[in-house]
């Protein structure tokens, strides 16, 4: 038969951001694929080098993408305190990683149903986004915005959470954690999702070094990276983190880690909640930012990267960001090749792709 | 406080190929990205990296003074994965990237070379 | 499969987990953020909100050069409500400038009208001319700075012209 394309996005039903993909599918095996990524150019590292101060700048850096802005103002703010000198406090440093974790866990689980939904798993989709819903509230109690969180500031922390609060988050997250071993035990076990995700868009781990994937991706390959163990940016290792690998490699390992690391986020969240040092929430910083700064942190895709260059006026001269998507779409242009046109949509989704990050 | 661990490596446009080639392992190091500063007169370009085994260590090869129209190398067959970034200076800055198509970034009736300093923001 | 189906079982007799809106009240969090209210008799005119604010929907107008008279206007299509100028504000804990934490009504068809809100949005009666009129706003305080700041210069240099006339 002769060769047909077809185009996926950049408005489909699979996909919640705009991406698009021209496969040239012979038999319905995809032969070869063309991707157009610029639909979401907003020329956010414009407006940073031109139009924000410094002290303003985490407000816009915080609208690059939705389920990861608290990874943007931290990459963006980490780097500046290094630039100022600035210490801040434990308990600030507590409460960061409080609400980064917590976003970890709503994005990991948008990210696991929305693969439950697109393999036609509408019931594991509806669970899945119910308990998200738990985590939103939690996050929107705790900073004010369900998304948009705005929680970090130069030199700590803007808001402090009280003790009343802390035993009612504590109490939900106590009464998510079975709920959520379930819905692991759902991903892990069940039969029909697993013909639809088992063995599907394989990356070994030689192909996971060779093409540099970050995140749940290189971790469910088997590949030991994680910006959290790598760069020393909040005392992870005093709250329990521990590095979750699977070996697969398939879109239910992808899956699978990512609900692993769910479980590992919450025990996270709630040593934290147990554990939380007394102390200010946020210290004054002096001086304007001067020098050059590379910061890499762990977003739920992924890590984060920034490039903060700053000459000691109010304005950045550089700031770069590179997004966990923008290092594994090499690898998801390359692993469609040889796959079923009816498996593309559990692939693309399973590396929780977001564009408005990558295009920026 | 952050610590990261910088480590500056010259190199110029000419010999940045070879220099990346001989060091680079994927199962030693791990490619960040490309990144371009346009400092007002020329551009200085940076070839990141990061080390999978030490901490806060990253490794910056660094080419500067290089003009808006220097034919800059790809490091595609080295590192598989630089074409992303090696497109988007193409786009971003308006530079000759070898092997790099423009309009993959930008839509060809946008602002061209935005993040160059002399492109004004409004039209 | 058969653990999915008992649950899915448990799902049809168990409480729906939405909130049947409109007809039901949907609570605002504890801490929402909302719009920002205005107090002007407790104002310093120190500018502060208006230089942290990030998407610029703060915007003092001068409106008398010789006293430095200046005006507050508000864009609450504009606010991304991030409550940058609260925490910038000296004088926030007085309730200058704070943030609701009730909702206010949708902004959209009609121009909600609110003595707290500043003065622009009170002169607008038509929503559609809402974007024009910021723009000129935008246009005449940028200007009104600029003359303000001349007439301070032109004072300076007068003083300083007595002061030597006096010597």
């Amino acid at each position: 038969m002769g060769k047909i394309t077809i185009p996926f996005g950049s408005q489909h039903v699979a996909l919640p951001e705009p991406v698009s993909f021209l496969f040239d599918t012979q038999n319905e095996i995809i032969s070869d694929v063309h991707v157009n990524l610029g639909y979401v150019h907003r020329g956010i590292e414009k407006a940073a080098i031109t139009k924000f101060d410094y002290t303003n700048l985490a407000f816009l850096l915080t609208r690059v993408c939705g389920l990861c802005s608290i990874t943007h103002a931290s990459g963006y703010i980490h780097g500046l305190e290094y630039l100022l000198n600035a210490e801040i406090s434990k308990r600030a440093e507590y409460l960061r990683m409080l609400v980064i974790e917590l976003d970890r866990m709503h994005s990991h689980l948008l990210a696991n149903g929305h693969v439950a939904e697109v393999v036609g798993y509408e019931n594991l989709f509806m669970q899945t986004f119910r308990y998200r819903e738990k985590v939103m509230e939690i996050l929107e109690r705790l900073t004010g915005n369900r998304v948009q969180f705005d929680y970090y500031t130069i030199g700590g922390v803007r808001r402090d959470i009280d003790l009343e609060d802390a035993k009612e988050i504590k109490k939900e997250l106590l009464e998510l954690k079975p709920k959520l071993e379930k819905l692991t035990e759902f991903f892990e076990t069940d039969y029909t999702f697993g013909l639809k995700t088992k063995n599907i868009g394989k990356i070994t781990k030689e192909m996971a070094l060779e093409y540099g994937v970050v995140g749940p991706i290189a971790r469910a390959s088997g590949v030991k990276t994680d910006a959290r163990a790598e760069y020393e940016y909040l005392p992870y290792n005093e709250i329990g983190y521990k590095l979750q690998t699977r070996k697969d490699g398939d879109v239910l390992a992808r899956n699978l880690v990512r609900q692993d690391e769910i479980l590992n986020s919450l025990e996270m969240c709630l040593n934290i909640l147990d554990n939380l040092p007394e102390g200010e929430i946020k210290v004054k910083t002096k001086g304007r930012p001067k020098g050059e700064v590379f910061v890499r942190v762990e977003a739920p895709r992924g890590e984060c990267f920034y490039y903060l260059k700053g000459n000691g006026s109010k304005i950045f001269e550089r700031v770069r960001i590179r997004v966990p998507t923008y290092a594994n779409l090499p690898i998801l242009k390359d692993l469609f090749i040889g796959e079923k046109y009816s498996d593309a949509q559990a692939i693309v989704l399973s590396f929780d792709p977001c564009m408005s990050c990558t295009a920026r | 406080m952050i610590n990261p661990q910088m480590e500056f490596i010259k190199v110029t446009l000419e010999n940045v190929k070879e220099t990346i080639k001989k060091w680079y392992d994927p199962n030693k190091y791990h490619y960040v990205t490309i990144n371009a500063t346009d400092t007002g007169e020329d551009i200085t370009i940076d070839w990141i990296f990061s080390d999978l085994k030490e901490k806060n260590k990253i490794y910056v090869f660094r080419a500067e003074n290089i003009g808006y129209k220097d034919f800059i190398p790809s490091i595609k067959d080295i590192v598989k994965i630089s074409w992303l970034a090696e497109f988007e200076l193409a786009d971003l800055f308006g530079l000759n990237v070898q092997d790099a198509p423009k309009g993959v970034f930008l839509e060809k009736e946008s602002i061209q070379a935005p993040l160059r300093k002399e492109t004004k923001w409004e039209k | 499969m058969l653990k999915m189906f008992i649950e899915s079982f448990k799902n049809l007799i168990s409480k729906p987990q939405t909130l049947k809106y409109p007809f039901e009240p949907s609570p605002e969090p504890k801490n929402y953020r909302g719009t920002i209210f205005y107090n002007e008799e407790l104002c310093i005119f120190c500018d502060k909100c208006e230089n942290i604010c990030p998407p610029g929907a703060i915007k003092f107008e001068v409106i008398d050069i010789e006293n430095g008279k200046k005006q507050y206007n508000y864009n609450p299509y504009l606010c991304i409500y991030c409550g940058a100028c609260v925490d910038a504000c000296p004088k926030s804990d007085e309730g200058c400038l704070s943030q609701s934490d009730k909702r206010t009504p949708a902004l959209g068809r009609e121009v909600v009208k609110n003595k707290k809100l500043g003065y622009f949005i009170n002169k607008i009666d038509n929503p559609r001319d809402f974007e024009k009129e910021w723009e000129k706003l935008e246009k005449r305080a940028k200007l009104s700075r600029e003359k303000l700041a001349e007439h301070k210069k032109q004072q300076r240099l007068k003083k300083k012209e007595q002061i030597k006339k006096s010597n």
